[in-house]
């Protein structure tokens, strides 16, 4: 997958397109170069869709119309000190909505003197629920009068966990492991087998505790005096505890009471997104970058918005 | 140490990119492993030249109010810079120039990368490419005078800044043996020269790409040619500085040096896959109080051996 419009041939957009992310779309198809196309899929015909664009760019055309290429200017506002005192330029730059490896449609507007985040703002967004139904997959058949077991939801919140971690370990920059991360995700998603996954996740849970490199990139990152616990490697090893009880779980056919996902242990007392700014004002961008991959913002919809989109 | 002749300068450019392309090949193939992938290793092995062939076709693009003169002539950098330090490189008994001071000139030509990186971040007029730009002054505040030093040992012991002088130096004993500590942040530091990981911040997944961020078509595939050289010259270096140049039972000489550049290429390539991104803000620390104070004293050692 593409990290930016300029590496890109081939738009994909998948699920509903809502009119937060039309804009932001239209301006990432300006940007990507020809030859390219442009697709659109619901569920179940990404593959038809996905052959049609590759037989277009193949022949070099373009599939879908556009505008030539047209990159926003920045906008240099004013000089102000930075933290040593020194006058400097001043960057207003926002981050996302979308974004590789970036909570699908979280805005935060950030003031950047060279690579430090001076100011940070949280969009709220006016639309709730991109993909939230996508979550609530382990009670799809509610409606339908088949059982559901707390082996499925506890697959289900794995699935969740892993693609919060791929996304950390990616903007981390440590590849294999986010890779693999991502490899068990999917394969969750498709049914595969649970003693296959258990023997995977246990070795890749045990090589990112072993990791010293690791924790001493994350220690004392992203760290709050009230509601978030601990830094970005704390928060880490919280999601491998619980990753390490989900797959006790994972065989039980057990049937869970049907009140359905929101309730109980998928709220937090304080959104991540109101201590955001706080967490992220003084960071370097790197760093910035990691405290937002360690929280989950799709914990608290109702103030953020939307759950991780699934990215690579 | 023969030099070379005016074709040593067309086949260098062209040697180099072919053992390039094989260490990407291998690595494409490793990565089908990792990513559980349902195809053949063979067919990851193409990806680097389908990539080629895409980057070619591809429309070059460019952004509003950009320093045209400044992004294209860093893109064009890197290679170069690599190409003009390969110059160096001893294969076997031969190499396309040994001036009596090679070492420096390599060094130099290392440093051109800078420049390079810095206005090919700064060109496009976009933030995540401009902080890519940041990135890689401030890695090159961190890894280069450890670097130096490391480099400066090699040449102490043997009395000389020629290449050449350096590996007929090592007739008795290999330079890793004895300057264990110059070798290892050589390794560090050639991964730092070539933003390779875990020193790739300026390109780094959190910039979406940062200095490479904006690059589309032919442009993006002369940078990243670029740094594919310059992790394989860096990783040549290391032996004639410290691995015996051609050394070795057997075999030829020249395949010796390539298959000792092919060992440390290997590492480098496991190095990336294995560490997270190491930034600035935490190794500046290390790099200044750590890995600087033992190299010099990895120097004085050396000095001392050389002079009693």
């Amino acid at each position: 997958m593409a990290l930016n419009p300029a590496d890109a041939d081939l738009v994909v957009v998948a699920g509903p397109l809502t009119p937060r992310f039309t804009e932001p779309v239209e301006r990432i198809w300006r940007q990507v170069p020809r030859p390219r196309a442009f697709v659109r899929v619901r569920e179940h015909e990404v593959g038809d869709r996905l052959d049609t664009a590759s037989v277009v760019l193949s022949r070099g055309g373009e599939h879908e119309d556009g505008g030539g290429e047209v990159r926003n200017g920045l906008v240099m506002a004013d000089r102000g000190t930075d933290r040593d005192g020194l006058a400097l330029d001043r960057l207003h730059v926002p981050l996302g909505p979308l974004l590789p490896n970036w909570p699908a449609g979280l805005v935060v507007h950030t003031t950047l003197q060279g690579d430090v985040i001076q100011h940070a703002q949280v969009d709220t967004p006016d639309e709730v629920g991109v993909g939230e139904d996508f979550w609530r997959w382990p009670w799809w058949p509610a409606g339908t009068g088949e059982k559901i077991t707390s082996g499925g939801v506890a697959r289900i919140r794995l699935v969740e966990l892993l693609d919060a971690l791929g996304r950390l370990f990616a903007v981390a920059g440590w590849l294999d492991v986010a890779m693999r991360a991502g490899v068990l995700r999917d394969f969750l998603l498709e049914g595969a087998e649970s003693a296959w996954v258990r023997r995977r996740l246990l070795r890749l849970i045990t090589r990112v505790r072993r990791s010293r490199t690791w924790r001493w990139l994350t220690a004392e990152l992203g760290e709050h005096r009230h509601s978030v616990v601990g830094d970005v490697s704390t928060r880490c090893s919280a999601w491998l505890n619980e990753m390490e009880r989900l797959l006790v779980d994972l065989d039980s056919i057990e049937s869970v009471p049907l009140d359905g996902p929101g309730s109980g242990d998928r709220s937090v007392p304080v959104s991540p997104q109101r201590v955001l700014p706080e967490l992220l004002e003084g960071t370097e961008f790197a760093s910035a970058r990691l405290i937002v991959a360690s929280l989950e913002p799709w914990r608290s919809p109702d103030e953020v918005g939307s759950p991780g989109g699934v990215d690579d | 140490m023969t030099e070379g002749t005016g074709w040593a300068v067309l086949v260098l450019p062209l040697a180099l990119t072919a053992f390039a392309l094989l260490a990407l090949a291998a690595d494409a193939a490793v990565g089908v492993r990792v990513a559980h992938a349902r195809r053949s290793v063979a067919a990851a092995a193409a990806d680097p030249w389908r990539e080629v062939a895409r980057l070619l076709v591809g429309q070059r693009r460019t952004t509003v109010a950009a320093d045209g003169v400044l992004w294209r002539s860093g893109v064009v950098t890197v290679p170069l810079a690599a190409l003009l330090a390969a110059l160096v490189l001893p294969l076997g008994g031969f190499a396309a120039a040994d001036p009596g001071v090679g070492i420096v000139w390599f060094n130099a030509m290392e440093i051109l990368g800078w420049a390079a990186l810095w206005t090919a971040g700064w060109g496009p007029n976009s933030p995540l490419s401009l902080i890519g730009g940041y990135r890689f002054v401030a890695q090159g505040m961190c890894y280069e005078l450890p670097h130096m030093f490391a480099l400066i040992t090699a040449a102490t012991g043997a009395g000389t800044l020629r290449v050449g002088g350096i590996v007929d130096a090592q007739a008795e004993l290999w330079f890793v043996v004895w300057m264990p500590v110059a070798f290892v942040v050589y390794l560090i530091s050639a991964a730092a020269m070539a933003f390779w990981g875990p020193f790739d911040a300026p390109l780094g997944r959190d910039l979406s790409g940062g200095v490479v961020a904006e690059l589309s078509g032919v442009d993006r595939l002369v940078l990243l040619t670029g740094r594919w050289l310059l992790v394989v010259v860096a990783a040549g270096m290391a032996v004639p500085l410290f691995l015996g140049g051609g050394r070795g039972p057997l075999l030829p000489a020249w395949l010796w040096t390539l298959v000792k550049t092919a060992l440390v290429l290997t590492f480098l390539l496991w190095s990336r896959r294995r560490f997270p991104t190491v930034r600035m803000e935490r190794f500046t620390e290390v790099s200044w109080l750590v890995l600087l104070p033992l190299t010099i004293l990895q120097a004085l050692l050396v000095a001392l051996v050389v002079l009693v």
